[in-house]
C-alpha cells in the first residue's frame, strides 16, 4: 500500500486549525482550556498538533551542534582530557531533543492507559494514529518515531481488545498506521526510513529527521574503524571522512524550514508536557500495572512458566 | 526486504546495555575479525547480518544494535520486539553498567516473556586491573535472572566467537516455537500479518 503524498503542504501560512469558538485573536481561552481540562488537548485537530509539534522539534533539532554530536559519541574518550573529575561533557541541545522525544513517547503511552474504559482508550489510540499520520504527511520523522514508539511500548502494544476495536472501526487508518510504523522501524538499520528521507530530500521537501539514527551511525563508524591505519600512527582519514559525512547530513537537514503559524498555547503545552498536572505521567511499571488491570493476560501471551 | 527465497532460518538478536559498554565493539569484532578495518566497506544498511555454519545446520543472525540511541530510552522496546535473543552487555570495569542490567533484562522479559534467550555479557576483561564486577557476581546475576553468562573482551578478541557460537547452539532448541513466534507474534496478530502482506505488495 502506498500513502498519498501529493497533497503535501510545501509551505503553509494558512490559518491554524483550532477547536470551535477559539480564534487566533483570542488565544487566552485556548490557554485556559488546556490548563483546566486534561482532555482538551484531544479537541485540537491532529493536523494542528502535528504542525506545532514540528515547529518545536525543528527548533530543537536546529540548535544541535556538530560538536555536541561528536561528544555524545566520543564522551568516554574525551574524559581523559579533563583535569578535574567534576568536569563533565555537556550537550544541552542534544539532551533537550532527547528528553523531549522520550517525554512525548511516554506521554502517548500514558494517555492510552489513562482510561479504564475500552472505548475511550480506542478513541485516544485513534487520535494518536492520526497524529502520527499528520506528522508523516509533513515529513516530521522525529514526531512519527516518538508516537509510534509510544504506541509500541509493551503496556500499550499488548492491549488486544483496544487494538482489535480500533482495527475493526478504522480499517483504512490502521493500514496507514502499519505502513508508517514500518517506515520508522529500526529493522535493517532503519533502511525504510533512510530510503524515504533521501527520496523526500531529492524532492527538496521540508523534513524533520530523527536524530537517533545519526547517533547510531556515528557510533558504528567510531567503533568499527581504527583511528590509525598502521603502527606508525598514520591517521585513518577514511574514518574522519565518514564522520564528517554524517555531521554534514545532520547539518543539511538543519537548513530546512517549516513555516506554519505558531500557536503559543499549544506549543507551551508540548514544551511543558512533563509539567502539566492535568496530564498523566506514569512510570513504566505503573503503565504495566494499568495495562494488566484493564486487559488481563490472555493465555497466549503468558510467560509459559514452568510448563 | 523479502529475501524469503533463502531457506535459512533467521534469528533476530538485539544488543542492549548502557552507553560505551562495548555492544558495537562485540558486533564489529564478530563481523570483521578477519578483515582489515581500514579497508572495510562503508558500514551501512547491510552491516548487521551474518550467516553461521553449525554442524547440523546453517542459520542467519540479524544483529540489532541500539548503540548511540541508549538515551532515547523510550524507543528501546521497539528494538526488543520480536527478537529471539537479547544480549545484555555490561562493562566489568563499570559497576553502574552492571547494576543497570537488571533493568534491561526486565525490559526484555516484559516484551518477550519466556520466548527469548537472554545472554548476560561482562565485556572488557582486558581491563582486569580496573575490574569492579567479579566473575562470580556476573554468574550470580545470570542465575538469578535465569540467563546465559559469558565474559568477553571485544578489544582483545577474547570469547567473542564462543559467545555467538553458544547463542547459535542455543537457538535450535526453541526453533519450532520460535518459528511460530516470529511469523505470528502472539500479540497483535492482525497488525503483523497485515504488515507482511503489505511489504510484499508494496510498489514503492
Amino acid at each position: 500500500m502506498m500513502i498519498k503524498t501529493e497533497n503535501k503542504l510545501k509551505c503553509s501560512n494558512e490559518e491554524p486549525l483550532l477547536p470551535k469558538h477559539i480564534t487566533m485573536n483570542d488565544l487566552s481561552q485556548l490557554k485556559s482550556s488546556l490548563e483546566n481540562d486534561g482532555h482538551f488537548i484531544f479537541s485540537i485537530p491532529e493536523k494542528e498538533f502535528a504542525r506545532q509539534l514540528t515547529l518545536i522539534e525543528s527548533e530543537y533539532y536546529k540548535s544541535v551542534t556538530g560538536t555536541e554530536c561528536l561528544d555524545q559519541i566520543w564522551g568516554s574518550k574525551r574524559k581523559k582530557e579533563f583535569k578535574h573529575e567534576t568536569d563533565v561533557l555537556d550537550y544541552p541541545n542534544v539532551t533537550r531533543m532527547i528528553n523531549h522525544t522520550n517525554q512525548l513517547t511516554t506521554w502517548v503511552a500514558s494517555c492510552i492507559l489513562n482510561s479504564e474504559n475500552l472505548k475511550e482508550r480506542e478513541n485516544t489510540l485513534k487520535y494518536f494514529t492520526i497524529l502520527a499520520n499528520e506528522c508523516y504527511k509533513i515529513n516530521n520523522f522525529n514526531g512519527v518515531t516518538a508516537i509510534v514508539a509510544g504506541l509500541s511500548m509493551g503496556p500499550v502494544y499488548r492491549l488486544h481488545n483496544t487494538w482489535r476495536l480500533f482495527q475493526e472501526k478504522n480499517k483504512e487508518l490502521n493500514e496507514i498506521y502499519i505502513t508508517i510504523s514500518d517506515l520508522v522501524s529500526p529493522k535493517g538499520q532503519y533502511s525504510n526510513y533512510r530510503k524515504k528521507l533521501k527520496e523526500l530530500d531529492d524532492k527538496k521537501e521540508e523534513i524533520m529527521p530523527f536524530l537517533g539514527v545519526y547517533f547510531t551511525d556515528l557510533t558504528f563508524v567510531e567503533l568499527g574503524n581504527e583511528d590509525y591505519i598502521d603502527k606508525a600512527l598514520n591517521i585513518n582519514f577514511e574514518k574522519r571522512r565518514k564522520v564528517a559525512k554524517i555531521i554534514n547530513d545532520i547539518k543539511h537537514y538543519q537548513t530546512k524550514n517549516f513555516t506554519f503559524v505558531p500557536v503559543k498555547p499549544i506549543q507551551d503545552f508540548i514544551i511543558n508536557l512533563d509539567k502539566y498536572e492535568n496530564q498523566p505521567h506514569y512510570t513504566e511499571d505503573e503503565l504495566y500495572d494499568l495495562s494488566l488491570k484493564y486487559e488481563p493476560r490472555e493465555e497466549e501471551d503468558d510467560d509459559d512458566d514452568d510448563e | 526486504m523479502g529475501d524469503n527465497s533463502q531457506p535459512m532460518r533467521k534469528y533476530k538478536l538485539v544488543f542492549l546495555g548502557e552507553q560505551s559498554v562495548g555492544k558495537t565493539s562485540l558486533i564489529t569484532r564478530f563481523m570483521y575479525d578477519t578483515f582489515d578495518h581500514a579497508y572495510q566497506a562503508t558500514i551501512g544498511i547491510d552491516f548487521l547480518s551474518k550467516t553461521m555454519y553449525l554442524e547440523d545446520r546453517t542459520i542467519r543472525l540479524q544483529l540489532w544494535d541500539t548503540a548511540g540511541q541508549e538515551r532515547f530510552r523510550s524507543l528501546i522496546p521497539s528494538y526488543i520486539r520480536d527478537s529471539s535473543v537479547a544480549v545484555v552487555v555490561y562493562d566489568i570495569a563499570n559497576r553502574n553498567s552492571f547494576s543497570n542490567c537488571s533493568k534491561w533484562i526486565d525490559d526484555v522479559r516484559a516484551e518477550r516473556g519466556g520466548n527469548v534467550i537472554i545472554v548476560l555479557v561482562g565485556n572488557k576483561t582486558d581491563l582486569a586491573e580496573r575490574r569492579e564486577v567479579s566473575t562470580e557476581e556476573g554468574e550470580q546475576k545470570a542465575k538469578e535472572f535465569n540467563t546465559m553468562f559469558i565474559e568477553t573482551s571485544a578489544k582483545a578478541g577474547y570469547n567473542v566467537k564462543p559467545l555467538f557460537r553458544r547463542i547459535a547452539q542455543a537457538l535450535p532448541g526453541i526453533e519450532t516455537q520460535q518459528q511460530q513466534q516470529n511469523e505470528y507474534p502472539s500479540q497483535l496478530i492482525d497488525i503483523k500479518m497485515g504488515q507482511n502482506k503489505q511489504n510484499e505488495g508494496c510498489a514503492c
